[in-house]
């Protein structure tokens, strides 16, 4: 597939470089560095009138970024529905998967994205709308 | 369309004043019923002054109460929607042998016309006709009170069988001015008859913060609508207290402060006078129904509260809950989606970005925005 072969053709950026940018951008965040990956915690408020939560970013070199909100939990709009823009493991799926390459600084897509998913997930908690745009998959059979 | 700026996701004020104006630009009287309002006040007057009797006493026909200060407020469904207009002799009242011939008088011209006659309805003070459409318009008789001077006026009382006193004319002024306290003072139409159409957006904050409580009141007291307060309380209570703040968030909170606090120090009751002729309770109904001052007390008392909760709450959803529940779940959702939508267009112009440390998703503005990249959300793995 002519995207996979782009995503990684890309030069990545090193861990040393997301750190830094990540450290500029949000200095709140908490970085926990392995040999062979990172782990971002961190807390963002998509709106005055939101709430701050707590969110974890896990990232192995040149791989998606994974991103998960810890705190609040999330939930459906219904009991029992499945909440909108995320995998199956409770993960937030914030782009489609050309969207990002590992030649991009997460602090400046992955956390972006993230807190305008945020507050679209407030929106539709309130209207039970999805208004932050973006494709639902086709079910599965 | 104008492309709004979405700036006011960075400050919890003015977040949740822009859910505020869209609340109270859903309660503007639409356009069909103004216009009906308008014609119908036009034709009455004209049939008022071409009845010979009436003629003679030089009368002048101008609206008073919410169409005068421009707060109406779009009724709930199934509810009335009702006008009010003066008809004021040039004459002082003692032209009038007995207070009510002057509503006999109204009431004979209306009776004599054709269209008006078969809706004509005594009321203690006025004379109203009842419209076909759930409208209703009062008609009330007045004279120049010499007494108290100005623009105050004596009003005829069938059950007094007296005059009493009242002042429409200096109380629209007063509130004109009570709604001139901000520092940035705003167009106003003074010069038509009825205050033309104001957009929500171009209303004075008191105008607006008026006409979110008085749609409270139609929701809180929908079962026993005699026990709310009238708008003419809520109106002159939230004009006392309105401190000139730039937020209808903080205005209504100072405002139901104010009248909890003044709630407190008033035994038996508070007494709201007509702040332009004193001596027009303008409350006078508390006196004899003591269970719909207890019944305000308990409203304004909650809404206090509420409203205070609202202030320190934090999440769309819950403070969109609560909106819900005091100004009415679909004007409330409306709001909401409208905000949202407005915030989506704007990301599709690409005028977005993330305040770098907080997170909060603003106007692209300087070098601490950073700009949302182009992206989809998706639903799931595949």
């Amino acid at each position: 597939m002519a995207k996979k072969t782009n995503f990684f053709k890309s030069s990545a950026l090193t861990f040393g470089e997301q750190a830094g940018r990540m450290s500029s951008t949000h200095p709140g965040f908490r970085l926990r560095l392995r040999r062979n990956s990172a782990r971002w915690i961190g807390e963002l408020q998509p709106s005055a009138l939101s709430e701050t939560y707590t969110v974890q970013i896990d990232y192995v070199l040149r791989k998606r970024p994974k991103v998960w909100v810890l705190k609040p939990q999330l939930r459906g709009v219904l009991p029992e529905e499945k909440i909108k823009h995320t995998f199956s493991d409770g993960s937030l799926c914030l782009h489609l998967h050309q969207d990002w390459t590992p030649a991009m600084f997460i602090a400046d897509t992955t956390v972006a994205w993230l807190a305008y998913w945020l507050l679209h997930y407030e929106f539709w908690q309130a209207t039970g709308q999805w208004l932050g745009g973006g494709h639902e998959p086709r079910p599965r059979k | 369309m104008a492309t709004a700026s979405i700036r006011f996701t960075e400050s919890f004020e003015d977040q949740i004043d822009d859910l505020l104006m869209r609340i109270c630009i859903e309660l503007q009287l639409d356009p069909t019923r103004r216009g009906v309002a308008v014609t119908s006040y036009q034709s009455v007057g004209e049939c008022l002054e071409s009845y010979p009797h009436v003629a003679l006493l030089r009368p002048t026909i101008y609206p008073q109460g919410s169409m005068a200060l421009d707060t109406t407020v779009k009724p709930l469904v199934g509810d009335e929607f009702d006008l009010d207009f003066v008809c004021q002799f040039f004459y002082p009242a003692h032209y009038f042998a007995n207070p009510i011939d002057a509503l006999d008088l109204v009431e004979a011209a209306l009776r004599a016309s054709l269209v008006y006659g078969p809706m004509v309805e005594r009321k203690n003070r006025c004379i109203r006709l009842n419209y076909a459409h759930k409208f209703h318009m009062d008609i009330l008789p007045a004279c120049k009170d010499p007494k108290n001077g100005g623009t105050c006026v004596l009003v005829p009382d069938r059950q007094l069988k007296d005059w009493t006193a009242s002042n429409p004319k200096g109380f629209t002024s007063w509130f004109d001015e009570r709604c001139r306290q901000r520092a940035i003072t705003r167009m106003m139409d003074k010069a038509a008859p009825i205050p033309n159409h104001q957009e929500a957006e171009r209303k004075p904050l008191l105008k607006l913060g008026v006409q979110l409580l008085k749609r409270w009141r139609d929701l809180r007291y929908k079962a026993n609508p005699e026990l709310g307060p009238i708008s003419i309380v809520l109106t002159t209570l939230a004009a006392q207290h309105y401190r000139g703040e730039e937020s209808i968030a903080l205005a209504v909170d100072h405002i139901l402060s104010g009248i909890s606090d003044q709630i407190r120090s008033s035994f038996p009751r508070l007494v709201v006078l007509n702040p332009k002729n004193t001596d027009e309770d303008l409350s006078e109904r508390w006196n004899t129904k003591p269970g719909a001052y207890r019944e305000f007390v308990s409203g304004i008392t909650e809404l206090d509260t509420q409203w205070k909760a609202i202030l320190q709450a934090r999440g769309i959803d819950k403070v969109a809950r609560s909106l819900e529940r005091l100004f009415g779940e679909e004007i409330a959702k409306k709001a909401v989606e409208k905000q949202a939508r407005d915030i989506e267009a704007a990301r599709e112009r690409r005028d977005v970005g993330m305040k770098k440390g907080s997170g909060i998703i603003t106007a692209l503005s300087g070098g601490s925005v950073v700009p949302i990249p182009r992206h989809t959300f998706y639903g799931q793995e595949d």
